[in-house]
């Protein structure tokens, strides 16, 4: 309870009797006249209070000057009168509990700490019914606080906050957290905050509260527990939110206040305490209205604390609302950067470049410029955009060439020139680098790297100068071991097989476990192999050990085929089969079976080498994982040559058939049948597409080779010619055949094949949106595809017919690019080009599109024709007759093209065109 | 407790007259009080107060000119649904709205909030027939409830249903455009809720329909990039507006659906410790809990 404000000097009361005065000083009570009541009743005690007749009214003249004294705010009196009106028994129980709470409340106010404390102990001790029970509770707690016994209280107010029946658990709470702040209460205070946080509502001031829940979250971090700080840190509103809840609580307790003051006899602690809470909220409202970068603060330390957790999402994301909402100062420098860096660190590239681009307009001037170019520069590099970070890096050091990052962006410059592959350009720049920076820690990473691009871009002497400088440069350099392999294989590549082995064994004496070493031994074995040192060379392959996969794999195949070039048939069974036996499953073991049948046919066995991968078929045809079964069957089918083999090989084919499905063999079953239409597939197409379809149908896509798939789906396709219900239920067939190929094999070699399949029959339901979806797919996914041409052609039809003539030009562009794509596609492409020039009334623009046809794809005689024709009629339309009667002769004397309507329109044209200019005519 | 809760909620539906009355302000200045138990284009039916409380004396008509105003009485069984809204409070719901929905367009009444608190309780069943009623439910709030707010509140649920749906490319431009034009704090953290439900959704069939999503890299491309936009926007209450304890806690039930679908266990016990910890009455606190309990067990 806080200073009551002081009350005017009472007038001085009137002389009269004992009745008199009593009747003036009740009705200036009733009247809430207190100071003229208060002077009355002392009056009366002064002027009567020893006689006799006023002793029965003594109790209600104590009692109500008391009552007077309190309304007053005369504290230190009110006290005194206490004292005296408890000493008449008379007063009623109910009046002494009113008594013994104000006299609490009186010493409390006039700063008697620990009598007040006593007084308010006893009063609970009376009264223990009392309604002001819990208001003499929360003034004990208080005064502890004042006392700074902050331990006993705290204890106290905890058992008030934990009370549910209690109005004051919320005034409780807040200073119950005080108290455990200050005496480092720390888990205790944690688990305050953390379970009042669900019933903020009941805190009246709560921006007190949310302030010592700040103060506890910042120490927390301070003591490097980060997840209390968040727990805490989650319990602060926004400045916003607070703002709004206390002036909400405002209204309330106003109205409050003013239903207390319209009452006949306020209660006088109820309005005291009202008026301070009022007071309290409006200071909160006051401090928290001026007060600047409240969220800023709570976010910033809520990012550290997730930063300090590893939690850098939720750091990044706090950090870059930051400084897109506050103005650009040094704390949101500060958040900039490691928002910047928290991106990074969980690969947000993109994020990355955005932040770096928002620091450098919000802090042009920053210090910290260099090093967020530099983030930028590595964050374009690791989202493949080099070419960006390649500037980005240039930038850097040519604005901030002092800076510290200004010679690593140069280094980063030409490592990501590497990267984009520009691998002459990668050399020019670490070179330069290495010139301007030599005692730096990059020089020799740099120097490395130089050689490696050199050797990139096959420049070997050059490389080979560069790497063999290495280690005189850099004694002691990381990278010694690296750079000399590097220069073996510059050796290697230019066939200098002496100097590789001389070099590869050097490296492998010094380096035996290094990284390379492996792939140094197989080249080893080439060099080796290269000179004719056949024996040593198939030593060095045979002890590269199957730790090291791929360079193992390798060289078991190189040795294979050191032994088939020995004609050493019986070593190379032996290394083959043993192959098989460790890698039944690997792709390569249709290779390795391939092998194996070579040689016995090479030792004119046949039979054997058919028995090599019957066996094979027998111990993993129906292994779903075994990957290169379908292999095996088309490499076996290749073995029979005569028409009986052939027709074995197929009762063979329908022999496994009937076993797999009888044994229930599901995948040998799809296989065995799939492999029966491919041995029938020239013979006879039609049962070989009816097998397809039967082995797509009974296939589990997630496990089937999609090779198998797509040759169910094309069958079922080819079975869709007519416009039946058949047809349509095959094509559906066909369509879910591809959509499945696509789920469940997203690297297959026929996904191209899936998705133009896609895209056309899309086409023909007239859905040419997804058509262009599954284009876009097709062009995005696999630019290589030998379907591109097609593709490409359909989606500037799709464009063209849609009235979108830019992206019908922009695909054929895009056709005449690609390299997969056949001349014929090109030539029609180059017309349809041509064709769009003319409707747009272009000409002159047509004319290099059809020239070029019969310049560069002559072989394509029916588009050559039309090229001509429209060619001609281009120039008519320039007035170039001259050019056009030249385009005409040439299209009409051409033997090739002399058949087609196009040559004779051509001489119809130059007939009407007349003989050139200043020819003299006919002879 | 279920048990308990139906009867009680049958109990107010079935004796309205228990409740305070409506207070229908007449043009002439008189005023009439009862129940408005229906309505029709030219007046409303008020079910008049009997002699014996619970008892109805009759009803009578109120031409719609002549009323100038009608103030509602507090709805309890609205009260009651809202306290537990799911497949519990259907039946009472749908007799509700239906009593209510006739009075949608007329100012005080509740019908908009009981035409939401049915679509709740629709879309709480998760059944696809149900959400297709919710769906038709929220939009006839949607369009006709004279109160803004329940039309916003219907605009979320329908939204919100769409995405149990799984159609939520169909609504992601709305809800796109709800999260820049929210200019109220509450409607800011739901739209970046449902944005993140949209995306997780999407995430979802991107992988059903990509099961080898990590071969293809456009797949994985796309992927990384909802994932990022769910946890972005699921993370958003809870760091922004930690405060807003049940929008908080939705997020981060979000964010542990999430890395418990993408198999990242190390983020999800982080996000269920969480929940567990700062927001241990939430009811997605409750399935945080068992996640971590499970994870204790396995190790």
């Amino acid at each position: 309870m806080g200073p009551l404000s002081a009350q005017t000097e009472p007038s001085a009361p009137e002389v009269g009797t004992a009745r008199d005065v009593i009747i003036k000083a009740d009705k200036a009570y009733n009247e809430k006249r207190y100071d003229e009541a208060v002077a009355g009743y002392q009056k009366f005690l002064g002027d009567f209070g020893a006689s006799g007749e006023a002793k029965p009214l003594l109790p209600h003249v104590r009692y109500n000057l008391v009552a007077a004294l309190m309304q007053t705010q005369k504290f230190g009196g009110a006290a005194e009168a206490i004292e005296e009106a408890q000493k008449r028994p008379e007063i009623t129980p109910d009046k002494q509990e009113n008594l013994s709470f104000w006299l609490g409340v009186s010493l409390m106010q006039t700063g008697d700490t620990v009598k007040a404390r006593e007084a308010l102990g006893q009063f609970m001790e009376n009264f223990p019914r009392s309604r002001r029970r819990e208001d003499a509770a929360l003034l004990a707690a208080t005064l502890l606080v004042t006392e700074g016994n902050k331990k006993d209280a705290a204890t106290a107010l905890a058992a008030i906050r934990k009370n549910p029946q209690s109005v004051h658990s919320g005034r409780a709470a807040v200073l119950e957290l005080h108290s455990l702040i200050e005496t480092g209460n720390d888990e205790a205070a944690l688990e305050l905050v953390t379970t009042e946080a669900a019933r903020q509502d009941r805190i009246t001031q709560l921006a007190t509260f949310q302030a010592l829940a700040m103060q506890l979250g910042e120490r927390l971090l301070e003591q490097d527990k980060p997840r209390e700080a968040i727990r805490v840190m989650q319990t602060i509103s926004t400045q916003e939110r607070l703002v709004e809840q206390q002036q909400r609580r405002l209204e309330e307790v106003k109205k409050r206040l003013e239903a207390i003051e319209a009452d006949a006899t306020p209660d006088v602690f109820e309005r005291a305490q009202m008026r301070q809470i009022a007071r309290e909220i409006e200071k909160e409202l006051q401090n928290l209205q001026k007060a600047q970068g409240f969220d800023a603060s709570v976010r910033f330390r809520m990012a550290s604390a997730f930063h300090r957790q590893e939690r850098y999402r939720e750091c990044a994301l706090l950090l870059d609302d930051m400084l897109r909402q506050m103005k650009p100062d040094t704390a949101v420098e500060t958040a900039s950067l490691s928002a910047l860096q928290s991106w990074l660190a969980i690969e947000r590239n993109d994020k990355a470049v955005e932040t770096s681009l928002l620091f450098e307009k919000n802090f042009p001037q920053s210090k910290q410029l260099p090093l967020v170019l530099y983030l930028r520069g590595t964050a374009q590099q690791r989202a493949d955009q080099f070419d960006e970070a390649i500037a980005t890096f240039a930038a850097l050091r040519e604005k901030f060439p002092q800076s510290e990052q200004a010679p690593r962006a140069f280094f980063m410059e030409g490592f990501t020139q590497l990267l984009a592959e520009r691998n002459e350009e990668a050399a020019a720049t670490l070179a330069k680098f290495g010139e301007k920076h030599p005692d730096h820690e990059l020089a020799e990473p740099a120097n490395y790297w130089r050689g490696s691009a050199l050797a990139f871009a096959k420049k070997f002497p050059e490389a080979r100068e560069v790497l063999g400088a290495h280690a005189e440069k850099f004694p002691k350099g990381a990278l010694l071991g690296a750079a000399s392999f590097r220069q073996a294989y510059c050796a290697q590549s230019m066939k200098d097989y002496a100097t590789a082995e001389a070099e590869l064994k050097a490296y492998l004496a010094a380096y035996p476990d290094a990284q390379e070493s492996n792939e140094a031994r197989l080249l080893l074995g080439d060099a080796l192999l290269a000179q004719a040192k056949s024996d040593e060379g198939k030593e060095i392959y045979a002890g590269i050990p199957a730790e090291a996969g791929r360079f193992h794999e390798d060289a078991q195949f190189k040795l294979a085929k050191v032994l088939k070039l020995e004609e050493d048939y019986e070593g190379l069974r032996d290394l083959m089969g043993k192959y098989l036996q460790a890698y039944p499953r690997s792709p390569r073991a249709a290779e390795a079976l391939f092998l194996i049948g070579q040689s016995w046919r090479q030792e004119d066995q046949p039979d054997k080498a058919v028995a090599e991968y019957w066996k094979a078929i027998g111990d993993f045809g129906n292994d779903p994982e075994a990957d290169s079964v379908e292999d095996l069957f088309i490499a076996l089918g290749r073995l029979h040559k005569s028409d009986t083999e052939k027709h074995d090989h197929l009762a063979a084919l329908r022999e496994l058939r009937a076993k797999a499905e009888a044994e229930k063999q599901e995948t040998l079953t799809v296989r065995s049948i799939w492999a029966l239409g491919q041995a029938v597939k020239k013979s006879d197409p039609e049962l070989s597409s009816a097998l397809f379809r039967e082995a797509s149908a009974l296939a589990k896509a997630e496990t089937t080779n999609p090779l198998i798939l797509a040759d169910g789906a094309e069958a079922q396709l080819a079975g869709a010619t007519a416009g039946d219900e058949e047809s349509a239920g095959r094509r559906e067939k066909a369509a879910q055949i591809y959509r499945d190929l696509l789920k469940w094999h997203p690297r297959a070699a026929q996904k191209d094949k899936a998705l133009a399949a896609l895209g056309r029959m899309a086409m023909e339901d007239g859905d040419r949106q997804a058509a262009l979806d599954y284009y876009t797919r097709l062009e995005r996914d696999i630019p290589w595809s030998t379907l591109m041409g097609e593709v490409l052609m359909t989606r500037a039809l799709i464009e063209s017919e849609a009235g979108n003539t830019d992206e019908s030009a922009e695909a054929y562009t895009r056709l005449l690019a690609a390299e997969s794509v056949p001349g014929k596609l090109k030539a029609q492409a180059l017309l349809a080009l041509g064709e769009l020039e003319m409707a747009r009334d272009r000409p002159q623009t047509a004319i290099p599109y059809y020239q070029r046809i019969y310049i560069l794809y002559g072989k394509w005689r029916e588009t050559v024709a039309k090229a001509y024709l429209r060619s001609g009629e281009a120039f008519e339309k320039i007035n170039d007759l001259e050019a056009a009667r030249k385009t005409y002769e040439e299209l009409s004397k051409s033997e090739d093209l002399a058949a087609l309507p196009e040559a004779q329109t051509a001489r119809e044209r130059l007939q009407k065109l007349g003989p050139p200019s200043g020819s003299i005519g006919p002879s | 407790m279920k048990t308990r809760f139906c009867i009680i909620l049958l109990l107010l539906a079935a004796a309205p007259s228990l409740v305070a009355d409506d207070e229908v302000r007449l043009k002439d200045g008189n005023t009439r009080k009862g129940r408005i138990v229906g309505m029709d284009e030219t007046s409303f039916r008020l079910s008049l107060p009997g002699p014996v409380p619970g008892q109805s004396a009759g009803t009578t008509s109120i031409p719609r000119a002549n009323v100038e105003r009608i103030i509602f009485a507090p709805d309890r069984t609205l009260e009651a649904i809202r306290a537990n809204p799911g497949p519990g409070a259907l039946n009472t719901a749908r007799v509700r709205w239906q009593t209510l929905q006739p009075m949608l367009a007329i100012p005080e009444s509740r019908a908009g909030d009981a035409g939401n608190l049915y679509g709740e309780c629709l879309r709480l069943t998760g059944e696809s027939t149900r959400l297709e009623e919710a769906l038709g439910v929220y939009a006839e709030v949607e369009q006709g409830a004279w109160n803004p707010a329940d039309r916003e509140d219907a605009k979320r649920g329908r939204l919100r249903t769409m995405i149990d749906l799984g159609r939520s490319q169909e609504v992601a431009a709305e809800i796109e455009q709800l999260a820049t034009s929210a200019q109220d704090p509450d409607m800011l953290l739901d739209s970046k809720l449902l944005i993140a439900s949209a995306r997780l959704a999407a995430m979802q069939t991107l992988v059903a329909d990509n099961p080898r999503w990590h071969e293809d890299p456009p797949v994985r491309a796309e992927r990384l990039r909802l994932l990022n936009e769910t946890a972005d926007n699921a993370l958003y209450p809870f760091l922004f507006h930690g405060t807003a304890r049940g929008q908080a806690a939705k997020g981060l039930g979000i964010l542990l659906e999430l890395y418990q679908f993408t198999g990242d266990e190390e983020e999800a016990r982080k996000v269920a410790t969480d929940l567990t910890e700062i927001y241990s009455d939430s009811p997605e606190a409750e399935k945080a809990a068992e996640f971590l309990k499970k994870k204790t067990e396995k190790s």
